[in-house]
């Protein structure tokens, strides 16, 4: 057997045990020459500024709509919104589109909550939990003119001043699936702010929607926390540890694995042109 | 009687709800309460559908299976979750919530990110330049990836610019062509609803 | 009994090892399929029912089927008859599962579809609207590359789109016009698969970082394993075949 063909028949375990690899060596010590400062890119930017814009005491309304299986790009994203939100000392709304979200959210609410910084926080005064009602977006919004806490049937401080969900400052949509086009296609219509955190695999989805001006800001997956992270690090703790979380931490495996991916790329489609080749002669 | 009362009645609601768009008034805003509830309560029930519907395919499942000591596994697991809901309360910091942080969500993770794996041997052993469009497919992703990479701005300030043209212009451009294909459709499609024409969603 | 119950699932020894072991056990089927992989899956299977079960009666039945059931016969009031009327219409869903009696289940479906036709219809015809004129935009943007952008966006759209137009054959400018717009949507398809990548890897990412977090639990349980996956494929389960090509 040649050369070409032994690596065209390599067994698929060598495959994951390199990618394996290429995501774990980075968190190992002696490695920090893998860690490369990122840059904020605009869609990010423009959730980030508009957050900046809202005065103390606006409302911002989370949609939480994805479950545990790609919690991973997603949770990271919501605590350094939520950082920057009660920072800026906005009142946040977190409601649940899914059953099996509920929990995590609340997890992360309260390992947050956990830090010094943030221990003064109060459900129903700062922040609450709206939980799951059965409403799909659409009911949502052809209530806008209603009644917003009658709707949830919640109690607490937080909503004094929050009548109808025109109230609300700005919405955010947190998802890993096609849900939020409603929200998006109803956004002509009623008018409401709107920024997406979705997956990577969604992103290039919602581009032109951004273009549109019917999405103000938009974030891709881990990458996107991680600007997020960044910025509201440099804003509001330029000299101490910053809010670095988990999203910084994996930048260097995203490099690391995707020149991996890359390499694979590479010998596949040079093993295609000496076959190729050589089917010729 | 089977398909005409359900069809007149879903053209009734059409009218109404098509209407609700042009015209504003009191009127209207209590028929949005009235059809909110109904259509609330109708949530309610997909719900509980699907619920059933899991049941039973678990049912069916345990039924038919060979592998009778995964199921004991499985049946038991059920009941442990159950238990320990209705003993001590699904708020956060309860075991029942600790099951679901430490069992439930890893597993469920973990899942979902074999994908990983899969995907980089996909790209090995199918991701090749066989034509001008496969070329156009591989160079468009690797440019995306470059750019959104922190290695890549690490480089050349200007890579992360590439990424950002190619994700905005001809990707977008691509997508736009999608999306007009999909609203025009969903147009088509609910005018033939609306009119009874369609009715794949009823059933005989 | 509470206590009992707490300081088996709320401890440090189930919150450090229990993530850890998930983690691992459903990695092993990278290897090959084996019982770990199987447990590992049936208990979260069994645990994701459980947990489904009772968040819908705590979030969904109890508040908004049995508490309004149960408000109507302590005191019933007139509009009450609308909320019967509501369920009685919704829950002729439920034919769907019955072979003989599923026109029933019409009644809902041809209510709901056409209520969102009429919904829908507007909303679309808004969005259709939106995106055309958006690609009417003035050639100087500022700069040469958000102009090239949005020359490449327009032109783009429009030859995407007669890649779709079928009443002529693709031949002349048509067909030159329709090789661009494959062009176009191979790009789109390219980036689309360059940010799945970056998604997926980002998910693993998530869990490395418990296993990194992590590092005793993560080297005992994966040295266990190991040790259990070459006892389970040299001695118990020998088969010599296995179709490497089959998986991807």
């Amino acid at each position: 057997m040649k050369f070409y063909e032994k690596i065209k028949k390599i067994d698929r375990r060598i495959i994951y045990l390199l990618v394996f690899l290429s995501i774990l060596i980075p968190f190992l010590p002696g490695t920090e020459f893998l860690r490369f400062p990122v840059s904020s890119t605009k869609e990010t930017e423009y959730i980030f500024n508009y957050i900046e814009s809202l005065e103390k005491g606006d409302a911002v309304h989370i949609d939480w709509a994805f479950d545990p299986s790609v919690k991973a790009e997603l949770v990271p994203f919501f605590k350094a919104f939520f950082r920057h939100c009660m920072k800026k000392e906005l009142k946040v709304f977190i409601y649940y589109a899914t059953l099996m979200g509920i929990g995590l959210g609340k997890d992360a609410v309260a390992e947050i909550t956990a830090e010094d910084e943030f221990a003064h926080l109060r459900e129903g005064v700062d922040y609450i939990h709206m939980e799951w009602i059965p409403i799909s977006s659409d009911i949502m919004i052809f209530s806008m003119s209603t009644d917003y806490k009658g709707t949830f049937k919640k109690e607490g401080v937080i909503f004094d001043g929050v009548e109808t969900i025109n109230d609300i400052g700005f919405i955010l949509g947190l998802s890993g699936s096609g849900w939020h086009f409603t929200w998006v296609d109803m956004q002509i219509r009623f008018g409401y702010t709107l920024g997406l955190a979705v997956t990577a695999v969604m992103g290039p989805d919602y581009i032109p929607f951004i273009q549109t001006g019917q999405l103000t800001g938009l974030s891709f997956g881990l990458r996107g926390a991680a600007e997020y992270e960044m910025m509201v690090s440099e804003k509001y703790d330029p000299d101490g540890p910053g809010y670095y979380d988990t999203a910084t931490r994996g930048m260097a495996s995203l490099t690391l694995s995707h020149l991996v991916v890359f390499g694979f790329v590479l010998i596949g489609n040079i093993v295609y042109f000496i076959e190729k080749k050589n089917r010729r002669s | 009687m089977k398909k005409e009362i359900p069809i007149f009645m879903g053209l009734v609601a059409g009218v109404i709800w098509y209407t609700e768009f042009f015209i504003a008034g009191l009127f209207y805003e209590n028929l949005k309460l009235f059809f909110a509830n109904g259509l609330r309560i109708g949530g309610v029930v997909g719900v509980m559908i699907s619920i059933y519907s899991v049941s039973r395919q678990m049912y069916m499942k345990i039924k038919y299976n060979n592998e009778r000591y995964y199921s004991f596994l499985r049946i038991s697991m059920i009941l442990l979750m159950l238990f320990l809901g209705a003993k001590r309360g699904m708020s956060p910091g309860t075991p029942f919530m600790s099951m679901f942080m430490n069992v439930y969500v890893p597993f469920q993770a973990t899942v979902f990110s074999l994908l990983a794996f899969y995907i980089a041997s996909a790209a090995y052993r199918s991701f090749k330049a066989k034509s001008l469009e496969s070329a156009v497919l591989l160079v468009a992703s690797v440019i995306v990836m470059m750019g959104k990479i922190p290695l890549g701005e690490a480089i050349w300030d200007k890579i992360p610019l590439f990424g950002e043209w190619i994700l905005d212009a001809p990707s977008s451009a691509g997508r736009r062509a999608i999306i007009f294909g999909g609203y025009l459709g969903s147009i088509t499609m609910f005018i033939r609803i609306f009119f009874g024409l369609e009715r794949a969603h009823l059933s005989e | 009994m509470d206590a009992l119950l707490d300081s088996i699932f709320l401890n440090n020894f189930f919150f450090r090892w229990m993530p850890v072991l998930a983690t691992l056990m459903i990695m092993s089927f990278l290897y090959r399929d084996n019982p770990l992989y199987k447990i590992g899956e049936n208990i979260f299977i069994g645990v994701s029912l459980g947990y489904g079960w009772l968040m819908s009666w705590n979030y969904v039945i109890r508040p908004f089927f049995i508490m309004p059931i149960n408000d109507m016969i302590i005191e019933f009031k007139a509009s009450d008859i609308f909320i019967i009327l509501w369920f009685l219409l919704a829950l002729t869903m439920f034919f769907r599962f019955s072979r003989k009696r599923g026109w029933v289940a019409n009644y809902y479906y041809g209510f709901f579809f056409g209520y969102a036709a009429g919904y829908v219809i507007p909303i679309t015809v808004q969005n259709v609207l939106r995106q055309s004129t958006n690609l009417m935009q003035p050639l100087n943007q500022g700069s040469l590359y958000e102009s090239s952008k949005w020359f490449v966006i327009i032109f783009g759209t429009f030859s995407a789109l007669m890649y779709f137009f079928f009443s002529k054959p693709h031949k002349g400018i048509l067909g030159k016009t329709a090789r661009a717009g494959i062009v176009i949507m191979m790009i789109f398809f390219g980036a689309a698969f360059g940010s799945t990548v970056m998604g997926r890897v980002a998910l693993f990412i998530d869990r490395t970082l418990v296993l990194v977090d992590h590092p005793f639990e993560s080297v005992i349980s994966s040295l266990i394993i190991i040790a259990f996956l070459i006892v389970y494929f040299k001695f118990i389960k020998k088969e010599k075949q296995f179709d490497d090509q089959t998986f991807v």
